[in-house]
């Protein structure tokens, strides 16, 4: 039986109403327990900052399509070469960085940053078997994908025929074959219609390739089976029209089209513009957080943007394509077997860029308007807003509104006018406050009873951090990681990789929909049905049944 | 296993890169008796199943254990070990070669360097525009075989992809498509396609640059007129389809040489600037595309890595024939069939074989372990051309499995280097 | 402190070594036992320079090194200032990614003589290998600034992909200045087959003789006079000599890539 005791430290966990107050965590076999004998192993934690180990609820770390950005951009990873660490439970592995990393260097990072825990937001069910293995070689964290359905030819023509219930099994059973954790929607209905050449949407009740199917029939009915399913997740909705200007009028109709129902809305920041096309743009910041303020329903995770460069990777084609088209960088694009698709292309953020200005204002607004924490968190979109090595350097943003003013004055001002930063925004993010929107907020929206939080029974997945002015210093090199109790870095030295975990659902559907789903793959499909599903996962389901 | 005959549903083929998963693989007394859906191709590749299961060192049989022990102390000695994916091993098998290939601080490469590089290294300078399988047996409706006709290396791609199976959006079929080609010297399209563009070896690289002129809608220089008028009705057709595919052999790349691939991937992004297109790359068997995910997800790199300096360093000018031919390589192993690795070294290069038929190879190399074949003997995953994975279903008992094996080996050379277990 | 630091092979080598090491902006900050300490690489092996090479003199930005270094690879790479001098062969990416300084090989270079070179110049007197001042297969940029002149020939693809930057040679292989996006290339002679092709911008200046690609289209015969001025400045500089007919000469000028920007120029030397 392996016992810890935390002694000292400066506890911060929100979801137990614990702000800053000094107290022992006690450990036992890798979860938090009420006590333990005082005889048991101590790790001095006076003067530090204990929470849980970090959450990232949107990220792209292990799709086919992230594969694929690698593949494509050798350039960035030949000058961010990482040798192995020397660990003391066996081999470590060498591998590569950049802003997509090898996925050894991707469990090693995100450690490094206090962060136990990822999610890969953008599954093509067909290529899930790729995910599952690629985790299987991400160290130290415990990760789940969210599983792509929104342009699905085959669910698509259930919603065109009225089987909303039908529709609601299918994505059950997809759930269960792709051993997901939550259904993704990416630009409902644009890429079935990009795949058709057709490359803009103009409103949520345009159709998209079926009569009666409408951007707002699929937010409905996936919206209604993620409820239905009792999914721990809600449908983790990316917007039409990402990244174009005047968007902010479909991302408020998709806010009400949900209607009451659970609906997390992902990277707001890229669909939060006002203008058009061709014109200026302007913050529509303001309009949007308001209905998330007001819609206790939604949750949202920022999306913010960087400076520096990205990797913008993306289910969503066409506006991949119009990027490749406006910057002449190179392009990746691959239309993915009636299920969805996939684009890729390399890009910098730039401080003298008005759009990229324009971009890191409005993720800004977004954090700093919101009334909150628990239903805004934080996410960088990674890699698409900027890498999550950027996180500690936007929490300091939060929290320190003069070094966030003093950078305010360096960026492009062009498209600023009456932006609520530029007028001034005093709000700064307390620790209890970063706690909520990096660790408690996630788990809360993703339903993770036992991470997030360091009550009796959550899993001994634990920052400890070495206070400082600078939060970015802070928040970039933790004293302690701990996870599942075992100590994984110490003074930014990696020293375990333990054993991780599948975070994944197996929600119950009624069989009628294998019969038929076995007449569409024998007609369409390129894999059997048989060979479609991923092998049984390791560990058990988070969540089961219905 | 027993005498009864079964019969296993769904096996998946990896003859070659369709890696077709509708094999009904019937089994009587452990053998293979027959290969239901599998083209000739693929029922070569099945064969009856049998594949030897020796365990020898410099040609004399021993126990695994002593091949193991031999194995090890031979790569852990060696200045610049050099370790190659080979066909015919499950992406497990990989990952698990390329953690040892990590220890040792080795060179790593696959095959893919030294027959399909071009593809690869092309679209790391411009992206690719692409689909899977299905997309394109399901939209598209014009399909243009680019100097290959898939009948050769690629029985059953027409059958099951395109052009011939009905589709979603293409009802007919065969009926409801176009199939264009291009033949390249030798190197011709389907018979019946049409329009069709005959040219020479050397004209095919002027012949793009005069497709996607005209696309751009740019006047072609005067040299390249009569190869432009040539190409015009093409053109035409590509700019009128709905959803063109083009269809090209990965595998026929010249090494050092990316420029045919390189023009193939400008002219499909170019002609999705105006309507829908998408590239198809042919690629053989025997999770080739595996051995390149396995590389880039766990390095970063396709293929080239160098991991002397304990970093994966990216090496495309060089690859594994490259070193070998450099004689700096002073221990090799190979990690598949052996038959299907590039240019193997010089006699006085140690080798360590480990996989199917690895006893059959010529000269004996210094430890040859038998394995089963990924897809027959050994389960796991493989990926088809398009990099959808596929599960393997094995379907006759064989020697021990690779994985087994290498795993077995990465453990003894962590011991002969001294360091502590995982 | 000495004014120059002298290396001198100690025996021949019998496998490749990485030397990035060896640069002048190193040697400058370091006295005779620390340079003797500086790591290189014999494959996976860690060697001491000093193991190499007997090493005279301490604290210089001029290096001289002695002997058949055809062997070592990567002499002078990413240095940004001094000189470093190569008395006799070089082996592969000599002065690759270089920004500043000198590099002079006295003998011929292997493959990827400046490669991905940023600035400096990188003087060869011998003939030089494939991709001089070119881009790494797979990747998307070549030479982004400074001056390579190479006496003799120079293999395939230099100039590949390159974005800056000046290229001089007697003679280029196959594939010169494979898709460059700007930058000048300029062979006193011959160029061998498929010059320019995917060129975006940049300019091939062939005083020999080329068979122009189909790519590119004809404009116009002229005497462009920054091409007399570069080779003014060649022979002031490096006492690089026109053989018929001195710098002042008429061109046919070419533009191409047609299936790219179309922006490339060839500008091909009559009477050649």
């Amino acid at each position: 039986m392996s016992r810890l005791r935390i002694t000292g430290g400066e506890v911060y966990d929100p979801a137990n109403g614990v702000d800053g107050e000094v107290r022992d965590i006690c450990i036992e076999d890798g979860r938090v327990v009420a006590s333990i004998p005082d005889d048991a192993p101590r790790l001095d934690a006076r003067g530090l900052v204990v929470m849980p180990g970090g959450i990232d609820i949107h990220a792209h770390v292990a799709a086919s399509s992230v594969n694929g950005a690698r593949r494509m951009l050798p350039e960035e990873r030949v000058r961010d070469l990482a040798a192995a660490p020397e660990l003391e439970d066996g081999p470590g592995r060498s591998g590569s960085g950049g802003t997509v990393p090898s996925t050894f260097t991707t469990g090693y990072r995100y450690a490094g940053l206090g962060y136990t825990t990822v999610f890969d937001a953008a599954v093509a069910p067909v290529s899930a078997r790729d995910t599952h293995a690629q985790f299987d070689d991400t160290p130290i964290i415990d990760a789940g994908c969210f599983i792509l359905m929104g342009n699905d030819e085959y669910l698509l023509r259930q919603i065109a025929a009225g089987e909303r219930e039908r529709a609601r099994d299918y994505a059950a059973w997809l759930l269960g074959a792709a051993g997901g954790y939550a259904i993704k929607i990416v630009n409902p209905g644009g890429v079935e219609l990009w795949k058709r050449n057709v490359r803009e949407i103009r409103s949520i009740d345009d159709e998209v390739g079926h009569a009666g199917v409408t951007p707002r029939a699929v937010l409905e009915t996936l919206a209604d089976a993620a409820d239905a399913l009792r999914l721990p997740h809600p449908v983790h909705i990316h917007c039409n029209n990402l990244g174009v200007p005047g968007n902010v009028a479909t991302t408020l109709d998709s806010m009400r089209a949900v209607e009451g129902r659970r609906a997390h809305f992902t990277h707001l920041q890229f669909h939060s513009y006002a203008g058009e096309r061709g014109k200026a743009w302007s913050s529509a910041a303001r309009q949007v957080i308001e209905v998330v303020n007001e819609n206790r329903n939604l949750t949202a995770d920022v999306g913010q943007v960087m400076f520096g460069p990205a990797t913008t990777l993306t289910a969503d084609g066409a506006v991949e394509y119009l990027l490749h088209a406006s910057t002449g960088r190179k392009w990746l694009n691959v239309d993915v077997e009636l299920e969805t698709g996939c684009g890729v292309v390399p890009y910098e953020y730039r401080e003298r860029a008005a759009v990229s200005a324009l971009q890191w204002v409005i993720g800004l607004e977004l954090f700093l308007l919101s009334a909150d924490p628990w239903r805004v968190v934080l996410s960088t979109d990674h890699p698409n807003g900027g890498s999550f090595a950027s996180y500690p350097e936007l929490i300091r943003l939060l929290m320190d509104r003069a070094y966030r003013d003093e950078r305010l004055k360096r960026v492009n001002q062009t498209m600023l006018a009456g932006s609520a930063l530029a007028d001034g925004i005093a709000r700064e993010y307390t620790l209890g406050e970063i706690a909520i929107i990096t660790r408690a907020g996630p788990a809360r929206q993703l339903g993770l009873a036992h991470k997030g939080h360091l009550g009796p029974g959550a899993d001994a997945d634990v920052t400890i951090y070495t206070p400082n002015a600078d939060r970015a210093v802070m928040f970039s090199t933790p004293r302690y990681v701990l996870k599942g109790g075992v100590v994984v870095v110490e003074e930014g030295q990696l020293r375990r990789a333990p054993a991780t975990r599948r975070l994944h659902v197996r929600p119950a559907f009624d069989d009628a929909v294998t019969r038929d789903l076995r007449r569409w793959f024998d007609r369409y499909g390129t894999v059997s049905f048989d060979n479609y599903p991923v092998a049984p996962l390791r560990d058990p389901p988070v969540a089961e049944g219905a | 296993m027993s005498a009864a005959s079964a019969t296993v549903e769904h096996a998946t083929c990896l003859g070659c890169g369709c890696t077709c998963d509708d094999i009904a693989v019937v089994v009587r007394d452990d053998r293979i008796a027959e290969a239901r859906n599998a083209c000739p191709l693929g029922a070569a590749w099945f064969g009856d199943g049998t594949v030897p299961g020796e365990v020898r060192a410099r040609g004399a049989s021993v126990s695994l254990d002593a091949a193991l022990d031999a194995a090890a102390a031979l790569l852990a000695g060696a200045r610049r070990p050099l370790v190659q994916l080979a066909p015919d091993i499950s992406c497990e098998t990989q990952r698990a070669a390329l953690a040892i290939a990590d220890r040792l601080h080795a060179l790593a490469d696959g095959v893919t360097s030294s027959t399909a590089a071009g593809g690869v290294l092309a679209a790391q300078r411009r992206g690719r525009a692409g689909a899977t399988l299905g997309e394109i047996r399901n939209r598209a409706d014009l399909v243009l075989f680019w100097g290959v006709d898939p009948a050769r290396r690629y029985p059953r791609f027409t059958t099951r992809y395109a052009p011939d199976p009905p589709g979603l959006f293409v009802p007919e079929g065969r009926a409801g498509r176009t199939v264009a080609g291009v033949d390249v010297g030798e190197a011709a399209a389907p018979p019946e396609a049409e329009p069709r563009v005959r040219l020479e070896d050397g004209e095919e690289l002027d012949a793009l640059t005069a497709l996607r002129t005209l696309l751009a809608e740019r006047t072609p220089s005067s040299s390249a007129d009569a190869l432009a008028k040539r190409v015009a009705p093409l053109a035409e057709r590509l700019r009128g389809a709905r959803y063109a595919v083009v269809v090209y052999d990965g595998e026929s790349s010249v090494p050092g040489d990316t420029r045919r691939a390189e023009g193939v991937i400008a002219l499909v992004q170019q002609l999705n600037a105006r309507t829908r297109a998408a590239l198809c790359t042919l690629r053989a068997g025997g999770n080739r595309s595996g051995a390149e995910a396995v590389m880039t997800w766990q390095t970063g790199f396709p293929m080239c890595v160098d991991f002397s300096r304990g970093t994966p360093r990216y090496r495309p000018d060089d690859g594994a024939a490259a070193w070998l031919r450099s004689g700096e390589v002073d221990a090799l192993l190979v990690v598949g069939d052996a038959r299907a690795a590039p240019v193997l070294p010089a006699d006085d290069v140690p080798r360590v074989i480990i996989g199917p038929r690895a006893s059959t190879a010529t000269p004996a190399p210094a430890v040859a372990i038998d394995t089963g074949v990924a897809g027959i003997h050994d389960g796991g995953t493989a990926y088809r051309m398009d990099d959808v994975p596929l599960p393997l279903r094995p379907s006759v008992p064989g020697p021990r499995s690779a994985l087994d094996v290498v795993g077995a080996l990465a453990e003894r050379v962590r011991r002969a280097r001294g360091e502590r277990g995982a | 402190m000495s004014d120059i630091v002298t290396l001198t092979l100690r025996a021949p080598l019998e496998r490749t070594v990485e030397a990035e090491a060896i640069t002048p902006d190193r040697f400058q900050a370091l006295g005779e036992r620390e340079i003797a300490e500086l790591p290189v690489w014999e494959g996976a092996r860690q060697l001491r320079l000093g193991e190499l090479f007997d090493v005279r003199g301490d604290r210089a930005a001029r290096v001289r090194v002695v002997g058949d270094c055809s062997r070592i690879d990567a002499l002078g790479a990413g240095m940004s200032t001094g000189e470093l001098v190569i008395e006799g062969r070089a082996g592969r990416y000599a002065g690759t990614r270089m920004t500043g300084g000198t590099v002079h090989v006295a003998g011929d270079a292997g493959d990827g003589a400046g490669l991905e070179m940023a600035g400096g110049v990188l003087r060869i007197d011998g003939d030089a290998g494939d991709r001089v001042g070119g881009a790494r297969l797979g990747a998307s940029k070549g030479m982004l600034g400074g001056e390579i002149v190479v006496r003799g020939a120079v293999g395939a693809e230099a100039g590949s992909r390159m974005r800056r930057g000046l290229i001089v040679c007697a003679r280029a292989g196959a594939r010169a200045g494979e898709a460059m996006i700007a930058g000048s290339i300029i062979a006193l002679g011959d160029v061998g087959e498929d010059p320019g092709r995917y060129n975006k911008r940049g300019s091939i200046v062939v005083l020999g003789a080329v068979s122009v690609p189909a790519g590119y289209a004809y404009d116009c015969t002229y005497e462009p006079p920054h091409v007399a001025l570069t080779l003014r400045m060649l022979r002031a500089r490096f006492g690089v000599a026109v053989e018929n007919g001195g710098e002042r000469g008429r061109y046919r000028r070419y533009s191409g890539d047609m299936s790219e920007l179309g922006r490339g120029e060839l500008l091909v030397r009559e009477g050649a």
